[in-house]
């Protein structure tokens, strides 16, 4: 069935996307996309089993990270080696940076390893929740862009801060759903949808705290642009059944929103004709 | 005779790389990663007393006593 024209019958309204019947890229720091699921790279059982999910998941986007390294262990770069011949796009973060300082050295030293201008900001402001410190970040995001990055950055789902990041000229706002590494799913989807509402032309990419499909497909539900996963991937039973699961729910969830949900009602209202109901007013 | 200059040239500087104390005769980065095992050809990135130093500086950035290094390569991350 041509899904396309299906559409277009069943209704005189015109959809407000297409993604049915062509394609739906995310522009985002210079490129363009095809998958909307970003992926991380951390706490997988082996590189195989990541090379399998970045192959199930058709990912575009990987995450990575610095760390100090002892002369002893180079040849731990191993797992390097391996993403680096997965060909993706490389999204280094400066995880464990606590100020904005910190953050901008680390970005440099990233994108001289990595040969990329994308970052994504991480400036943490509190060890036990890993809850990202705002100044720091959008200190750090505004002196990062001016030196030409392409700045990814992990903020909360404050629109304030989020609307200072925008201005800083960051390539993508990443809000959190929940904590580091809980996967709790959005804990405050009205924070979210506000945040969606009133950046209507930021990319918005909710990263950290999705633990389940679900969970991505109810923020990108809500319209936004792609979901950054790592944890609920890496340490399911089969990451790479789940990185291919979380595909689908990011496509689906894309494709929700472009549908345009229905509104929800606080009442229930019959979704068949009432009218020629058998029995109807015949009592019993 | 031993001079202070030369007490100095023959104990070396101290200098700290990734957190570990570290006595070092190298007059310059690109010398004391050398000496240190690094193998320069790997992908490192380096900052000195917090300021990211590029490669291409590593061999003209002259050891300070006391200079707090930063070593560090790619890992996995999120």
């Amino acid at each position: 069935m041509d899904l396309a024209n299906m559409n277009q019958t069943a209704s005189p309204v015109q959809p407000h996307c297409a993604v049915l019947s062509q394609p739906d890229p995310l522009q985002v720091g210079g490129v363009s996309l095809n998958s909307r699921l970003f992926l991380g790279t951390a706490r997988y059982p082996a590189p195989s089993v990541l090379a399998g999910a970045v192959q199930a998941a058709q990912v575009e986007v990987l995450t990575v990270s610095l760390r100090r390294l002892a002369p002893e262990s180079q040849s731990g770069q191993a797992w390097w080696q391996r993403i680096r011949e997965m060909g993706r796009h490389l999204l280094p973060n400066t995880a464990g940076c606590h100020s904005a300082e910190e953050a901008i050295t680390v970005a440099q030293m990233a994108r001289e390893i990595f040969g990329t201008h994308w970052i994504k900001l991480e400036v943490i402001g509190d060890d036990y929740t890993l809850q990202p410190d705002p100044w720091g970040t959008v200190a750090a995001a505004q002196t990062l862009v001016r030196e030409g990055f392409a700045v990814f950055a992990y903020t909360t789902d404050d629109l304030v801060t989020a609307l200072k990041l925008r201005d800083a000229g960051v390539a993508a706002i990443m809000p959190w759903a929940a904590p580091i590494g809980t996967g709790a799913g959005p804990r405050n989807l009205p924070a979210l949808r506000t945040l969606r509402e009133r950046l209507p032309d930021s990319v918005l990419v909710v990263d950290a705290g999705i633990g389940a499909p679900h969970h991505a497909a109810q923020v990108m539900e809500l319209g936004y642009d792609a979901v950054l996963v790592n944890t609920a991937v890496a340490e399911a039973g089969d990451p790479v059944a789940m990185a291919r699961a979380f595909t689908l729910s990011v496509q689906a969830g894309r494709l929700a929103h472009c549908a345009l949900p229905m509104r929800t009602r606080e009442v229930a209202q019959a979704s068949t004709p009432m009218v020629g109901v058998p029995f109807w007013h015949q009592g019993s | 005779m031993n001079t202070p200059t030369n007490l100095q040239i023959s104990s070396g500087l101290s200098v700290q790389i990734n957190g570990e104390p570290v006595q070092t005769s190298s007059a310059t980065l690109a010398d004391l990663l050398t000496e240190r095992g690094y193998d320069a050809t790997q992908a490192l990135a380096c900052a000195v007393n917090r300021h990211f130093v590029p490669r291409t500086l590593w061999a003209q950035q002259v050891l300070q006593p006391g200079e707090a290094i930063e070593v560090v390569s790619p890992v996995v991350g999120g």
